[in-house]
């Protein structure tokens, strides 16, 4: 019986040399770990990484996409996704770093297997050094708020606020430092207008305490929101303070509504991740890497922040008809 | 009047191939060097894979060649015009010579074509005439890499050959080698040879071999191209100091990897065309298309380390024509 389950091991193990070197002829077997496909930012990501699966496809390998059911247990539901593609003979993963603690134990088995590794979406350079990973693709939210504040200075608003409905939330904090840095570099200045979290997710709360905030502060030019819904609650907050001439928008990710404002001139800009970017590029990188050693030396490729204005909006409107913004 | 009729039909005939190129998708213009070139034959294939992005998209590559490299920046400039006349919706393009090309590249940008510069040109180049980024590779962190990594394998005292002295791109090639060697308590000196050498490998490997012979110390010797580096092999075997100072390159050739393999080459430095020329035109692409555009600029192609640890996949890539 113990003899049998040696057998079994040494089988296995056989085949899995036997699928190593058969890699390289088939081409790589690249994992992804990602949002829902349903998701309307996963989406996008996953389109990336299916428009570079053309090539790998072309060569003989495979993309495979494993995504959570739902989000409610995300960390170890997502660290399971990562064992379960090391089990399906990866011979490349990507993945988000969305709870360390919970993901960084996987992650650090895939490196210790010899499986190339990029992390993207989340985590930054940072968590790439961390567990190994070539590289990380994807934005960085201090970055973002900083040419935020870089635009709105370059377009005339030195007076910002930004509204931040989840004040606590690390990655929020560091776009309005961001954003302070970036207008302060541009002879401005901002504050930040911390909104209880009761708010978060009520439209009229957001519309009413902006609305309050624009009409006592009348040197005020421009608001910057988190979020897209906080966006349109601003949106609604600037015109029923009458700030419409006075006061400029701008925020963190878009939607239809968003791009539409954008077109119709009552949104200035959105800051976008470029979710296409993360899937294409990090399967891009590791396609080539398995296939034949190629590496993109320039650590850390960040997609977003790219910015949305009027001058862009017709190709990005675009590009969410296409499935890819 | 027949001329005149002439002039309008054609006029109407372009206005229509304008209209229809957005209909039809996206043409994107590639300005490259010539498919018999070692080099930019990686860099085509990086294109032709790129392409299947593009035709998912519903749109199409022309790459447009140059013929000789005679008159490289004039040249370059008059393809970069060919594609403005024939109707591209965006240009990718080296930027060999800025003085002979630049007037091209705005007239590009003037016409409403965004361009992307490739191979040549450098992040700050792409910046000043506003195209949307840089994909290639830069000189001096190249060099950089080259230094470290001849610092972190042991050697102290590396020459860097160099056969074109006064060329700026080398001389940054040995200035990286030099401060990333420093950097871990090494040295670097340059060994400027004679113009009439360039080309010559007997006179190379000769030089090589009395600078090796006089100094004993010299435990690292790197060149400034694959060729360079045949040369100096031969040079380092001859003073009989194989196996004492190892051999680097900038670039790479098939006699290179071989060395690679079995251990007679530390390293060599690639600048991964193939990279250049995919992600060239599928970036070209989703600029243009979507409004999509990385923060992230330049996205360097290399330098990538070609060295014991990754030969196997950098020779199955030279085979398959990627490296």
């Amino acid at each position: 019986m113990k003899s049998m389950k040696l057998l079994t091991a040494f089988a296995t193990v056989s085949a899995l040399a036997l699928g190593a070197s058969a890699a390289m002829a088939e081409g790589a077997k690249i994992f992804v770990i990602g949002g829902k496909a349903d998701d309307s930012f996963w989406s996008i990501v996953k389109r990336g990484a299916d428009d570079a699966g053309n090539l790998v496809a072309e060569q003989g390998g495979s993309v495979t996409w494993l995504a959570p059911q739902n989000y409610d247990n995300l960390g170890p539901d997502a660290a399971n996704l990562i064992r379960t593609a090391i089990g399906q003979g990866a011979t490349a993963i990507v993945g988000p770093n969305w709870v360390p603690e919970a993901m960084d134990e996987a992650f650090k088995a895939v490196v210790d297997a010899g499986i190339p590794l990029v992390i993207y979406n989340a985590g930054g350079l940072e968590a790439a050094d961390r567990l190994g990973a070539m590289n990380y693709v994807g934005s960085d939210d201090y970055q973002t708020g900083v040419s935020a504040g870089a635009y709105f200075a370059t377009h005339g608003q030195t007076k910002l606020i930004c509204v931040n409905t989840l004040p606590g939330a690390a990655n929020l904090e560091a776009q309005c430092k961001g954003l302070n840095d970036g207008v302060t570099a541009n002879g401005g200045t901002s504050e930040v207008l911390p909104l209880p979290s009761t708010s978060f997710g009520d439209a009229t709360a957001v519309t009413q305490a902006v609305a309050a905030y624009l009409q006592q502060n009348a040197e005020v030019t421009g608001v910057y929101t988190i979020g897209n819904m906080d966006a349109i609650s601003a949106n609604a907050a600037i015109m029923q303070a009458g700030a419409v001439d006075r006061v400029k928008l701008g925020g963190m990710n878009m939607d239809q509504t968003i791009l539409d404002n954008i077109k119709a001139g009552t949104q200035m800009f959105a800051m976008d991740q470029e979710g296409y970017y993360q899937g294409f590029l990090a399967v891009t990188i590791l396609n080539n890497y398995v296939n034949y050693g190629l590496s993109v030396p320039t650590r850390q490729i960040l997609t977003g922040p790219g910015i949305v204005d009027a001058s862009t909006v017709d190709a990005t409107l675009a590009g969410v008809a296409a499935g890819v913004r | 009047m027949k001329t005149m009729m002439k002039v309008l039909m054609t006029a109407s005939v372009l206005a229509m191939s304008a209209g229809a190129a957005l209909a039809e998708g996206t043409v994107v213009a590639v300005i490259g060097g010539k498919a018999d070139d070692q080099f930019f034959a990686k860099v085509k294939k990086g294109i032709d894979d790129g392409a299947l992005v593009v035709q998912a998209h519903g749109g199409s590559v022309n790459y447009l060649m140059l013929q000789n490299y005679d008159n490289i920046g004039g040249d370059a400039a008059n393809l970069i015009r060919t594609a403005i006349s024939q109707g591209a919706t965006v240009i990718a393009a080296p930027n060999w010579v800025p003085d002979a090309e630049d007037e091209a590249y705005k007239a590009a940008i003037a016409a409403g074509i965004p361009v992307l510069l490739y191979n040549a040109g450098g992040g700050d180049k792409a910046k000043e005439l506003g195209a949307i980024n840089y994909i290639g590779n830069e000189e001096y962190p190249a060099g950089l890499a080259g230094g470290e990594y001849f610092g972190s394998h042991g050697q102290k005292n590396v020459i860097c050959v160099n056969t074109v002295p006064g060329a700026q791109n080398l001389e940054d090639r040995c200035r990286g080698i030099s401060d990333g060697i420093t950097a871990s308590g090494g040295v670097s000196t340059q060994l400027p040879l004679p113009a009439s050498s360039f080309g010559d490998p007997t006179a190379v490997a000769e030089a090589i071999k009395a600078t090796l012979l006089k100094d004993p110390t010299i435990d690292g010797v790197v060149t400034i191209s694959a060729g360079d580096a045949n040369s100096a092999a031969i040079g380092i075997d001859q003073a009989g100091s194989t196996g004492k100072v190892a051999l680097a390159s900038f670039d790479m050739d098939g006699a290179g990897l071989d060395r690679i393999k079995a251990g007679t080459q530390l390293y060599a430095i690639d600048q991964q065309p193939w990279l250049q020329g995919f992600l060239a035109v599928t970036m070209a692409d989703a600029y243009v298309n979507y409004g999509l555009d990385l923060a992230t600029t330049p996205v360097l192609t290399g330098p990538g380390i070609v060295d014991a640890s990754n030969i196997d996949a950098t020779l199955a890539g030279s085979a398959a024509g990627y490296r």
